[in-house]
């Protein structure tokens, strides 16, 4: 016990009382007497640091046993120990003594050694309630900021996704001499799709979708960060502004600016590429995302791209861009691994092979229908309302020029 | 996760982790140092027991290499068809050494 134990001893026998508090005083107690109930319970209200009453049992007016009853609904938030003091054993209603919420019963007269032995298990019960109750206020107190450092968290959370969603294009764009067309299906949690296609000033396009690994906030503000980077700027030449840039070199660039330390993998992969102004020759560089999907309006779908090295993983990666030629209403189409890494209840992956069944069925439907269509097989190959992972989508179609 | 054996000279550490995705990336990266704390100069990464590797998990395995780099350089083997297809996509075939079967792995080092 750290600090001296404050008992109040309630009796109306004055010489009982006395004889009592003597005692208490001798085994090293402070005491507080009290001649009946009433005053017992003033005494309570007066001084809160009294955790122990001894208390008569047959006293007029309040009993011990109502005292009981009435130090329980005393709006206290520690414990206080009651013992009765019962004249002859056997007498009383223990049971009902006990349930007004008495914790002891001493037998008079009192015997010292008895007393003593008894108010030391007093003490050993309050010590552990005052400890359990420390405890537990720490652990309020805890969970408290837990749950604010949580919110907070999730505020956060919210507030990066609205900012990344902030930076996408609009969803369906006519761009130089090509229609492009975009989705994002946003993953339980925040992670790092971002993709973009904006006019160069020679009327190009410089386009990109890149997804960064990992989920979470540091996934997200990578990808807002290299969604500010990756600007009409980062794809014309520094020299004269306008002629576009080859991919490969601009992929080479961040690969060099973004290179993660052997503690964090911060690292993605993306695929960035120029449409030229006529829509019939792109270049594209693959830096570890998923193959792009080559649809010619006439014929089979077909894969293209030999890979590539993700952006931020090995400093001495290289890069190369690759040529694709388009006819107009020929179709590429980009996507990030959510899509081919789609799980089924039962855990197997959507794969590339029931893409290309997909692509191929919506080749005739316009851009938009084939997106939402591929949304549709997703979500039931899925069968769950959200996904684990950022499902991102480009289309691309060439269109028809009128040449002057 | 790691089942560690000895083979000759060489320290073979199987992955025993059916998909080794974001889940797992963290945790797959401490055991894997752990195991390679006592700088052996001769690893065999055994993936045969991964079906499924994904972005983050690359990221950890990449990192393990890294860190290990000046002491070893990692021999992976065992690689499943939907690891190999990543491997291939991220050119990870190109900067690790990977193997068919343990024994190979286990012998290209030991002649080392």
């Amino acid at each position: 016990m750290l600090r001296k134990l404050r008992v109040l001893c309630v009796d109306d026998s004055p010489c009982m009382r006395d004889m009592l508090a003597t005692s208490l005083v001798r085994l090293g107690y402070e005491v507080v007497a009290a001649g009946d109930g009433a005053e017992a319970l003033a005494a309570l209200r007066a001084d809160p640091s009294i955790s122990l009453v001894i208390s008569d049992w047959m006293m007029p007016g309040i009993t011990g046993v109502e005292l009981c009853k009435r130090i329980r609904d005393l709006p206290r938030p520690n414990h206080i120990h009651v013992m009765l003091l019962t004249a002859r054993q056997g007498q009383e209603n223990f049971l009902e003594a006990m349930a007004a919420g008495a914790d002891d019963f001493l037998n008079k007269p009192v015997d010292m050694p008895t007393l003593a032995a008894r108010l030391r298990v007093a003490e050993r019960i309050l010590t552990l309630q005052q400890r359990m109750q420390r405890n537990n206020t720490l652990l309020a107190q805890a969970n408290q900021k837990l749950r604010t450092a949580y919110r907070r968290l999730q505020e956060d959370m919210e507030a990066a996704a609205r900012a990344q969603r902030s930076l996408l294009p609009k969803p369906s764009m006519t761009l130089g001499a090509a229609h492009f067309l975009s989705s994002l299906t946003p993953s339980i949690e925040i992670s790092g799709d971002v993709y973009n296609y904006q006019e160069l000033p020679d009327g190009s396009v410089g386009f990109y979708v890149l997804d960064v690994a990992g989920h979470g906030a540091r996934a997200a503000l990578l990808s807002v960060m290299l969604c500010r980077l990756l600007t009409v700027e980062a794809f014309v030449s520094k020299e004269d502004g306008i002629t576009p840039r080859p991919p490969h070199a601009i992929v080479a660039d961040l690969n060099r600016q973004f290179q993660c330390d052997d503690n964090v993998t911060d690292y993605f992969t993306m695929i960035c590429g120029v449409l030229d102004r006529d829509g019939r020759t792109m270049r594209i560089c693959q830096a570890g995302h998923p193959h792009p999907v080559v649809l010619p309006a006439r014929g089979k779908p077909r894969v293209v791209g030999t890979g590539g090295f993700p952006v931020g993983l090995f400093e001495e990666a290289d890069y190369a861009s690759i040529e694709i030629s388009l006819a107009p209403g020929d179709r590429v189409f980009f996507y990030s691994d959510g899509v081919t890494e789609c799980a089924s209840p039962d855990g197997s992956l959507y794969g590339v092979e029931r893409l290309l069944q997909v692509l191929e069925l919506t080749r005739s439907a316009p851009l938009d229908r084939m997106v939402a269509t591929l949304q549709a097989e997703l979500r039931g190959w899925h069968q769950r309302d959200s996904f684990d992972d950022d499902i991102s989508v480009v289309a691309c179609e060439s269109i028809a020029t009128e040449v002057c | 996760m790691i089942k560690s054996q000895t083979i000759g000279p060489v320290l073979v550490l199987a992955v025993e982790a059916p998909r080794l995705d974001a889940a797992l990336a963290v945790r797959f990266r401490e055991e894997m140092l752990q195991h390679l704390a006592e700088e052996p100069g001769r690893v065999v990464f055994d993936f045969s027991g991964v079906t499924f590797l994904d972005s983050s998990g690359l990221g950890a395995l990449v990192s393990v290499v890294k860190r290990v780099n000046h002491h070893c350089k990692p021999v992976l083997c065992g690689l499943q068809p939907a690891v190999r297809t990543m491997f291939a996509l991220t050119r990870m075939d190109k900067v690790l050494q990977v193997r068919g079967t343990v024994d190979e792995a286990v012998a290209s080092l030991a002649a080392e």
